[in-house]
C-alpha cells in the first residue's frame, strides 16, 4: 500500500511538473501591430499618439467583463489584437462578483483589473466607490462628428461610458405565438390566454422590469396596476436575461416580458424562433453595456486605446455583428436580420437618474412585492 | 486509545495553521455581518444586517422551505444510499465489484449545474420524456415538471445519495457478518435482518453521515437556483444568492443570514457529537472476521437489476443528454438542423483552454494530495489520540461545512484577497484555490478517513507502541497500510470536487489561474449554455479519468479490504 501511495504522490507531483514545464507563458508577446492601420478615431493628435505608442509597449490588458466570452467574445479580442498587438485577458463573471473582487484588489493593493464591462448599474456602482478614472475627454472617438443613437459619456466626470443600444421590449417564440395572436400592447399579457407563459428575469436580480416600471412610469405609459395585474399570470422566473432568453427560445414559455436584443439576438442568429414587439407603450431605450477604466489599471494606456477603438466604427463592428446588437453609432447599422429588428415607433431613452430611481431597493421593495415574487 | 494526551510541537503548530487558515475566512464573514462589507468598504458597524434579517418575513418561509426540503431529501438520499450499500457490501448480487464502480461513477460523473441543465432537456416541459409520454398518452400538458420540489428532491436525491453510499460503504463492508448470520439462523428473513440487526449496527455511521448530508442539502444551491427559482421556490442560499449577487449587493443582510444559518449548523454538529460520542464502533480488529454475504436467491437479479437502473438514471441518462446538448446549435432548441460541431471545434480552439488545463491538473492534483495527507492527520489526531485539544480540532474540521459554498468563497477573497497584507502574495494564484478546495472538502474528507479510522481497533496500535514505535512510526506503518481504501477514496473525492466546484473559486481566479470549472462558468454567466456543455462533457470525462487512474493504483488495496 505504501508503495501505491508513494506512487501516486509521484505521479502526481510528477505531472504538475511536467505541465507547469509546458503551461503557456501568461505573459502577452511583445506588441507587434500586424497590420495597423490609422482610423479616424485615431486622430487625436501627439498627445494621444503617444499614449497608442505607450499602450503598445505595455501590450496587453486585463478586462473584468461580462460580455467578452465565447464566439463573439473571441473574434472581437482578436480584432483588437491585430491592430494594436495589444492582447486582451479576460476575467468574466456577473456584475456583482467582478465588483466585489475588484474592491478587494484594491484594498490588497494588487490591482489587475484595467478595465471593468457589465452593466450600466454595475459600472455605476464602481465610480460610486470611487474606483475609475476620468477618460471622456482623453478619447479622440468621442470628438468626431459622428451621430450617436444615444450619448455615450453618460456622467459629467466621463467615467462611465456606454457602447451600445438595447431596445426593451416584450419578445415571443414565433413557433408558439402566430402572428394573429402577438400581442399589440403590454396589457395584451394580461390576457387568461397568457396565464403560465411568460418568462420574466427575477427583477431582484436584473433590472429588466424595473427600466418598465421607471422609464414607462416617468412616461405615463405604464402604472403600478400592470404588476399587480401581471402577478396573477403564474409568471416563470429566471434567475438572469441569459437564461430567460433561453427558457423562451426552448419554448418553455411563449413571452419574455420584457427583454432585448443584446440577450436575444445571439440565439435569434443562431436559428432560434425568436421576435421582438413593438407595444403601444413604447420601447425602453438603454444605452448599454457600460464600461469604465479603472483608478489604478496595470495598463492605463491599453485601456484607453482599448476604450477609444471599441466605440471606434471598427471597434463597434466587432462587438456588434456576432452578437446582433445595436451600435450606439448612428452610422453602424443593426446586425439583425429585417423583420427581427425592432424599429419602435415610440420609444423612451433610460436615463441615469431612472437607473438610480430602479435601484436595488425600488426592485426589492416595490417592483418584487407588486408582482408577486417578493413576499 | 493509544495514550497521547499532550500534543508534541510539531502537531500543536498542524492545528494552529489549520484553525488559522478555516477560521480567518469565517471571521471575515462575521465581520462583514456587522461591518457592512468586506476590504475595500468603510466599515460602518452596525446591526442592521440583522435587523433587516430579523424583521423580513420572506426569509422565514425560505427558512422553512430549505428545512422540510431538507429533511425530505435527506431521507430519500439515506434509503436509497443503505440499499445501494447493503446491496453491492452484504449480498451475493452478481457483479457487485462492478456495481460500485457505476455508484461511484454518479458521483464523479456529473457536476451538479450540468447535471441540472441535463435534467431540465430530459422532464423540462419540452424534454425527452415529456414529449415521449405525449406521443403515448393522451395528454394535453406535459406529466412531468422537474421546476417543482418534487424536481429538486428527485435530482438532489439521484447526485447525492451516491456521496451517501461511498460514506456509508466502508462501515457497511467492516461490519462483521455473524450477527447477521445469527439473526437469519433465528428465522429472521432478509429484509428484517437489514431493518434489525444491519441497520442498527452500523447506526453511528449512519446518523453521522445522515447529519452531514443534511447539513449539505441545506447548502445546497445549484438544483435549486435552476430548478427551483422558475416557479418561485426559494431556498435559504438562493435567498442569499438574491442578496449578494446583483449590484449593489445587499452584503449586511446575506451576512447576517449566512451568521444565523451557521449558528444553526453549529448546533447540529454539537448534536453530532452528543450522539456519536458514546458509541463504540470498532468492527476491525486483531483478531479475523466473516464477510460471508447475504444469499437472496433469485432476488439477487432483482438487487442487480435496481442498482443498474439506478446508474442509467443518475448519470447514464443525463451524461448522454449532456454530450447531445453539446452539439446543439441552440442549447435545448429543436431547429430544423439543430445539430452542428462548431460548440466542439469553438471550445477547443478557444485560446482560454490550454492554460486552463494545466491550472486544473496542477490545482486538482496538488488539492487532492496535500488534502489526503492532511486529512488523514487530522482524522488521526481526533480518533487515535487522548489529547484534549482534539475535540476543537474535530469542531475546526466541521467548520467550512457550516456555510454554503457562494458564502465561503466569499470569506475566501475578504480573507486573503483583501486581508492580511501578507496573505496577498496568493490573491489570484492557483495556490489560492488549492487552498480554498482543501479547507472545503475537509469535513467530507475527514469524515471518510474518520469512518475508516473509527473501524481499527487499538491492539494494532498498541502493539505497535508497546515495541517501542513512536506514534509517526504506527501511523506510517500500522494504520496507513491498513487505511489505504480510505486514502485512495480520499483522494479521489478531493480530485473530483477540486475538478469541477464551479462556485468555491468564483472570487477567486485571475486570468492566468483560471481553471477548465471558470470556463463552463462563464460561457454560463454569458449564456453560451452549448459551449458550457462542452466544458461539462470535457471536465466529466477528465474527472472519470483521473478516478479510474487513482483506483486503479489502489486497486490490489480496495479488494483486500
Amino acid at each position: 500500500m505504501k508503495k501505491c501511495l508513494y506512487i501516486l504522490v509521484l505521479v502526481g507531483i510528477l505531472v504538475s511538473l511536467v505541465l507547469s514545464a509546458c503551461a503557456p507563458k501568461s505573459t502577452a508577446p511583445a506588441a507587434s501591430p500586424g497590420k495597423a492601420t490609422t482610423t479616424k478615431s485615431e486622430s487625436g493628435g501627439a498627445a494621444w499618439d503617444k499614449v497608442v505608442e505607450a499602450a503598445k509597449k505595455e501590450g496587453k490588458l486585463t478586462a473584468y467583463n461580462f460580455f467578452y466570452s465565447g464566439e463573439a467574445g473571441a473574434s472581437f479580442i482578436k480584432a483588437f489584437k491585430d491592430k494594436y498587438g495589444i492582447t486582451i485577458e479576460g476575467v468574466q463573471g456577473s456584475a456583482a462578483v467582478n465588483v466585489e473582487k475588484i474592491k478587494s484588489e484594491r484594498a490588497a493593493g494588487k490591482d489587475a483589473a484595467d478595465i471593468f464591462e457589465t452593466t450600466v448599474t454595475g459600472v455605476w456602482s464602481l465610480k460610486a466607490a470611487g474606483l475609475l478614472s476620468p477618460i471622456g475627454s482623453e478619447l479622440p472617438v468621442l470628438k468626431e462628428k459622428t451621430g450617436w443613437r444615444a450619448e455615450p459619456v453618460s456622467d459629467p466626470e466621463g467615467m462611465v461610458l456606454l457602447y451600445g443600444i438595447g431596445y426593451i421590449s416584450p419578445w415571443i417564440n414565433t413557433n408558439l405565438v402566430k402572428p394573429g395572436d402577438e400581442p399589440k400592447s403590454y396589457k395584451d399579457f394580461l390576457d387568461p390566454k397568457w396565464k403560465g407563459k411568460i418568462v420574466i428575469s427575477d427583477p431582484r436580480l436584473t433590472p429588466m422590469l424595473a427600466r418598465l416600471y421607471v422609464t414607462l412610469g416617468r412616461n405615463g405609459t405604464m402604472d403600478t396596476s400592470f404588476f399587480t395585474s401581471l402577478a396573477k399570470q403564474d409568471i416563470k422566473w429566471a434567475s438572469s436575461v441569459n437564461e430567460a432568453a433561453s427558457i423562451l427560445a426552448r419554448g418553455e414559455a411563449y413571452a419574455n416580458v420584457p427583454s432585448t436584443d443584446m440577450f436575444e439576438g445571439p440565439l435569434l442568429l443562431k436559428g432560434a424562433p425568436l421576435k421582438p414587439i413593438d407595444v403601444a407603450e413604447g420601447a425602453v431605450t438603454i444605452p448599454a453595456p457600460g464600461i469604465g477604466v479603472l483608478k489604478n489599471a496595470p495598463h492605463p494606456n491599453a485601456a484607453r486605446v482599448f476604450v477609444n477603438w471599441l466605440l471606434s466604427d471598427e471597434g463597434q463592428k466587432a462587438f456588434h455583428q456576432p452578437r446582433g446588437g445595436t451600435s450606439i453609432r448612428k452610422d453602424i447599422p443593426s446586425f439583425l436580420p429585417a423583420g427581427a429588428r425592432l424599429e419602435p415607433k415610440k420609444s423612451f431613452l433610460s436615463t441615469p437618474a431612472d437607473d438610480e430611481q430602479g435601484s436595488r431597493v425600488v426592485r426589492e421593495k416595490e417592483i418584487a412585492k407588486l408582482i408577486g415574487i417578493e413576499k | 486509545m493509544i495514550g497521547i494526551k499532550r500534543p508534541t510541537w510539531p502537531m500543536l503548530g498542524f492545528i494552529l495553521v489549520l484553525a488559522f487558515l478555516v477560521i480567518y475566512p469565517l471571521v471575515m464573514l462575521f465581520y462583514g455581518s456587522f461591518a457592512g462589507g468586506g476590504p475595500g468598504t468603510t466599515p460602518e458597524f452596525s446591526l442592521k444586517g440583522y435587523r433587516a434579517a430579523f424583521s423580513d418575513l420572506g426569509n422565514y418561509k425560505v427558512l422553512w422551505n430549505t428545512l422540510w426540503l431538507s429533511v425530505i431529501r435527506t431521507l430519500c438520499v439515506m434509503a436509497l444510499a443503505i440499499f445501494l450499500a447493503w446491496v453491492v457490501t452484504r449480498t451475493n448480487t452478481p457483479w457487485s465489484r462492478g456495481l460500485e464502480v457505476l455508484v461511484w461513477l454518479v458521483f464523479i460523473g456529473l457536476p451538479l449545474l450540468p447535471m441540472a441543465e441535463a435534467w431540465i432537456m430530459l422532464a423540462g416541459p419540452n424534454g425527452f420524456v415529456n414529449q415521449a409520454l405525449k406521443t403515448i398518452l393522451p395528454l394535453k400538458e406535459p406529466l412531468l415538471n422537474i421546476y417543482s420540489y418534487s424536481g429538486i428532491i428527485w435530482v438532489s436525491s439521484l447526485f447525492w445519495s451516491s456521496i451517501a453510499f461511498i460514506l456509508i460503504t466502508p462501515a457497511f463492508r467492516g461490519m462483521d457478518a455473524s450477527l447477521e448470520e445469527s439473526s437469519r439462523m433465528s428465522g429472521a428473513s432478509t429484509l428484517t435482518t437489514l431493518r434489525r440487526i444491519t441497520v442498527p449496527a452500523l447506526a453511528p455511521t449512519l446518523l453521522g453521515v445522515t447529519l452531514m448530508v443534511f447539513i449539505r442539502l441545506l447548502e445546497s444551491f445549484e438544483i435549486e437556483l435552476l430548478l427551483g427559482m422558475r416557479n418561485g421556490i426559494f431556498v435559504y442560499t438562493t435567498r442569499v444568492w438574491i442578496l449578494i449577487g446583483t449590484v449593489p449587493s445587499d452584503y449586511p443582510q446575506g451576512m447576517a443570514l449566512s451568521t444565523v444559518f451557521l449558528a444553526f449548523i453549529f448546533g447540529l454538529i454539537v448534536l453530532n457529537w452528543k450522539l456519536l460520542g458514546q458509541k463504540q464502533y470498532t468492527t476491525i480488529t486483531g483478531r479475523g472476521f466473516a464477510v460471508r454475504p447475504t444469499n437472496l436467491g433469485r432476488w439477487k437479479y432483482v438487487t442487480l437489476g435496481l442498482v443498474l437502473l439506478y446508474f442509467v438514471i443518475a448519470f447514464a441518462l443525463p451524461f448522454f443528454t449532456l454530450i447531445l446538448g453539446s452539439f446543439m446549435k441552440v442549447w435545448g432548441v429543436w431547429m430544423e438542423k439543430p445539430f452542428t460541431m462548431a460548440n466542439w471545434i469553438l471550445t477547443i480552439k478557444d485560446s482560454r483552454m490550454p492554460l486552463s488545463l494545466v491550472n486544473t491538473m496542477l490545482v486538482s492534483l496538488g488539492a487532492a494530495t496535500i488534502g489526503m495527507f492532511v486529512y488523514s492527520i487530522i482524522s488521526y489526531i481526533v480518533v487515535k489520540t487522548d489529547f484534549s485539544g482534539k475535540k476543537a480540532l474535530d469542531f475546526i474540521s466541521w467548520l467550512p461545512y457550516s456555510v454554503p459554498s457562494l458564502v465561503l468563497a466569499l470569506g475566501f477573497l475578504w480573507a486573503y484577497v483583501g486581508g492580511i497584507p501578507v496573505l496577498h502574495v496568493l490573491a489570484g494564484t492557483i495556490w489560492i484555490m488549492m487552498l480554498a478546495f482543501i479547507v472545503r472538502s475537509m469535513p467530507l474528507g475527514c469524515r471518510v478517513m474518520n469512518g475508516s479510522m473509527y473501524q481499527v481497533g487499538k491492539e494494532l496500535e498498541e502493539c505497535s507502541r508497546s515495541s517501542g514505535a513512536s506514534w509517526l512510526t504506527t501511523f506510517r506503518r500500522i494504520l496507513v497500510p491498513i487505511l489505504s481504501p480510505a486514502f485512495i477514496s480520499t483522494w479521489i473525492i478531493l480530485f473530483v470536487i477540486a475538478m469541477r466546484d464551479l462556485v468555491t473559486i468564483i472570487f477567486l481566479y485571475s486570468a492566468n489561474s483560471r481553471v477548465i470549472s471558470v470556463i463552463f462558468l462563464e460561457n454560463w454567466i454569458v449564456g453560451e449554455y452549448e459551449k458550457a456543455t462542452v466544458v461539462g462533457v470535457i471536465m466529466t470525462v477528465l474527472v472519470l479519468a483521473g478516478a479510474l487512474i487513482a483506483r486503479r493504483i489502489g486497486a490490489k488495496q480496495v479488494v483486500a479490504a
